[in-house]
């Protein structure tokens, strides 16, 4: 019922459409924190680590917002997430997203025949034609221009590719929630499927 | 009549019209299964010579990290690849880093045909741990960082596997059920060197391409390298029908796509005819 | 030193600090950075899941005022997205991990609905591609053509259509969208560490709140 509800959206806002929602966001609100409960809970105070404590505490002070007079307080555990999250990601980056990335489009394979050897070179162009494509940082010339024109469809070919995907997963759960929860529940009921 | 045909083809572009239309389409293949061929993807047969190479024993870590509104169409993957891992007589070690997966793996973990493997001696549950990349990386340095229990509230130093596994080294493979490949070929492809094979959806194989096949050696993408890795396997499910679903509302998609430029050209004639006159 | 911890300064320069001893862990073989660095990593999943809590409680806490004011049209959704919330969150904590009503309410009621809210955008997108998928210039035809050659290839039926169908979808995959894609992913990989630069040397302030 409350996904006819959800799906009564397709037919503009309304009170069903809301209440869906309003349902949906309490049940994720509840399983969020109780799994967050959950972990610190099994893994962190029942481990025992006296530790522990310095984290819980930096972890309680993100209340410290709540009051005008201490919400600087709620900087520092949050100066520890993105120190840690920053580095993580800068350090990952370099290896896997920008030298092994350069590496992969540079290779050339002359071993396995003409149409491979063609494929690389294409995929070489249209690299540099849509990096060229991002550079801001330069007066554009004619060599850039035409640089930029040509990685510009390639970067079209490559949405076009992400549209395809995402349309594919949506169609799926489309699929899903006709075929499981509302086909499957009416001909459940008439007795015409069993499943 | 005319004037009727001129309403409805008015109405056609709208979006309450064609959210119908497409309802219709996806309903038929529902009720009345079509059964066309699947096509086994090279990213799927390579994700399944990956597990094929590995010898019996290996273990093999299993990252969820897919919001539970895209899992139905990852399941198909998920399941087979793990049924797959059992047949291979490999140990898993699988845990969550979305709040949903934990108990969307231990659903998988219920249903899938196990080979005679123990809970505990071959494969582990182990629970959500939040943070995501950095609870990927505190995971690969050290797994007992980030877990004491498991999903089941059992201390993991009572379950045999986890005294075998400590940190990424100890792990041939990993599985990134994930739309998020980057983290997994940062905090364990790159600095650990261990092969990484993706299962997504759809909307997620595009993101993979690029790491294809350098840094992720495998990719079974939505619930058409699904049904293709079922296959391989030889245990055909629920692939079957998610691709004559595809098929359909693919097609209608593109009608959609047609149809629209036609009517682009069709307007423009009818622009160029009353500027003429 | 209260005025100093008290400052922006101080969180700036404590972030790029931590962010060095992570970076500097992965560089340099040093035990002590190692042990460090993986303590921070350590606590900062143990905060991640402080961060969790807050953000509930702060959705929570909206809706309780909506409710306790009585807001007209809104206060009794407020109260049914409370009800499910405390439903959800002690059928949570209480039950046993995967069986009971906290099974019940996830797999019965919050999957369905969440895959509902996702399967509605075909809908939309179907009735946007009709209007917006039109060939206008080259790169237009550039993007329908690559996303009407990777629709019929994913669709198995392409294969029977034609069996060249797939050869030519795994092509434009492979070597010309992927160009696309290598870009981005270089582009995103350059973009990242910029920003990661600008974040530890305090020149992006967002990051901390805006407290």
């Amino acid at each position: 019922m409350c996904v006819l509800f959800i799906l009564t959206f397709l037919w503009g806002e309304n009170r069903f459409s809301r209440l869906g929602e309003n349902v949906y966001l309490g049940l994720a609100a509840g399983m969020n924190l109780a799994l967050a409960l959950l972990y610190l809970w099994k893994n962190v105070i029942q481990a025992g680590n006296v530790f522990i404590i310095i984290p819980c505490v930096l972890g309680l002070l993100l209340w410290a917002r709540e009051s005008k007079e201490f919400a600087w307080c709620s900087r520092i555990p949050l100066a520890l997430l993105v120190g840690v999250g920053t580095g993580l990601a800068m350090r990952g980056a370099i290896d896997a997203l920008i030298i092994k990335q350069i590496q992969a489009a540079m290779t050339i394979d002359v071993t396995k025949g003409i149409g491979v050897t063609l494929s690389n070179l294409v995929l070489l162009i249209g690299t540099i034609g849509s990096l060229m494509y991002f550079v801001y940082t330069v007066k554009p010339g004619k060599t850039l221009n035409s640089g930029a024109r040509i990685g510009r469809h390639f970067l079209m070919a490559a949405f076009g590719s992400y549209f395809a995907a995402i349309v594919m997963t949506r169609s799926t759960n489309l699929a899903v929630i006709l075929n499981d929860y509302i086909y499957g529940f009416i001909l459940k009921i008439l007795g015409l499927r069993s499943w | 009549m005319l004037e009727d045909l001129k309403k409805i083809y008015k109405q056609i572009g709208r979006p309450r019209f064609i959210s119908l239309l497409m309802i219709f389409f996806v309903t038929i293949p529902i009720l009345y299964p079509i059964g066309i061929p699947v096509v086994i993807e090279d990213h799927a047969k390579m994700a399944f010579e990956a597990v094929e190479s590995l010898p019996p024993g290996s273990k093999v870590a299993v990252s969820g990290h897919i919001m539970l509104a895209l899992w139905k169409e990852a399941e198909i993957g998920t399941t087979a690849i793990i049924a797959h891992l059992f047949s291979r007589q490999l140990k898993i070690v699988a845990w969550a880093i979305l709040p949903e997966d934990a108990e969307l793996l231990h659903g998988v973990f219920e249903n899938v045909p196990k080979q005679d493997a123990k809970y505990g001696v071959d494969y582990v549950l182990l629970g959500f741990v939040p943070g995501e990349e950095s609870a990927l990386a505190t995971i690969a340095s050290d797994i007992n960082a980030a877990f004491d229990t498991d999903f089941y509230g059992n201390p993991i130093n009572t379950l045999p596997l986890m005294s075998e596994v400590r940190d990424a080294n100890d792990f041939s493979l990993i599985v990134a059920l994930s739309h998020a490949p980057e983290f997994y070929v940062r905090q364990w492809q790159s600095p650990y060197n261990i092969p990484v094979i993706g299962v997504s959806t759809g909307a997620g194989t595009v993101s993979y391409y690029p790491y294809i096949p350098q840094q992720v050696v495998g990719l079974v993408g939505g619930s058409k390298g699904g049904a293709g890795y079922e296959l391989l396997i030889g245990r055909p499910g629920r692939g079957i029908l998610a691709t004559d679903v595809l098929n359909v509302s693919l097609l209608f998609l593109m009608g959609s796509i047609i149809a629209g430029n036609i009517s682009m050209i069709l307007e423009k004639r009818k622009l160029k005819g009353s500027e003429r006159k | 030193m209260y005025k100093i911890i008290k400052s922006r300064e101080f969180a700036v320069y404590l972030t790029g600090v931590i962010g060095g001893i992570t970076i500097a862990e992965y560089y340099f073989k040093v035990e002590a950075i190692s042990i460090i660095a993986s303590t921070l990593r350590e606590w900062a999943v143990i905060i991640a899941s402080f961060t969790m809590i807050y953000g509930t409680y702060y959705l929570i806490r909206h809706q309780m005022k909506l409710v306790y004011k009585r807001e007209r049209g809104k206060w009794y959704y407020g109260l049914i997205m409370i009800t499910f919330f405390s439903l959800m969150f002690l059928s949570g904590i209480v039950g046993e991990s995967g069986r009971g009503i906290y099974s019940f309410l996830f797999n019965d009621m919050l999957a369905p609905m969440w895959i509902a809210v996702y399967a509605q955008v075909i809908c939309f997108t179907a009735s946007a591609i009709f209007r917006t998928f039109r060939v206008k210039s080259t790169d237009s035809l550039a993007l329908v053509c690559a996303a009407l050659i990777v629709l019929l290839a994913n669709a198995p039926i392409g294969a029977l259509l034609w069996s060249g169908i797939p050869s030519i979808a795994e092509w434009v995959n492979t070597y010309f969208s992927n160009a696309g894609l290598r870009a981005i992913a270089i582009g995103s990989g350059i973009a990242l560490f910029v920003l990661g630069y600008r974040t530890l040397m305090g020149k992006e302030r967002g990051a901390l709140g805006g407290v």
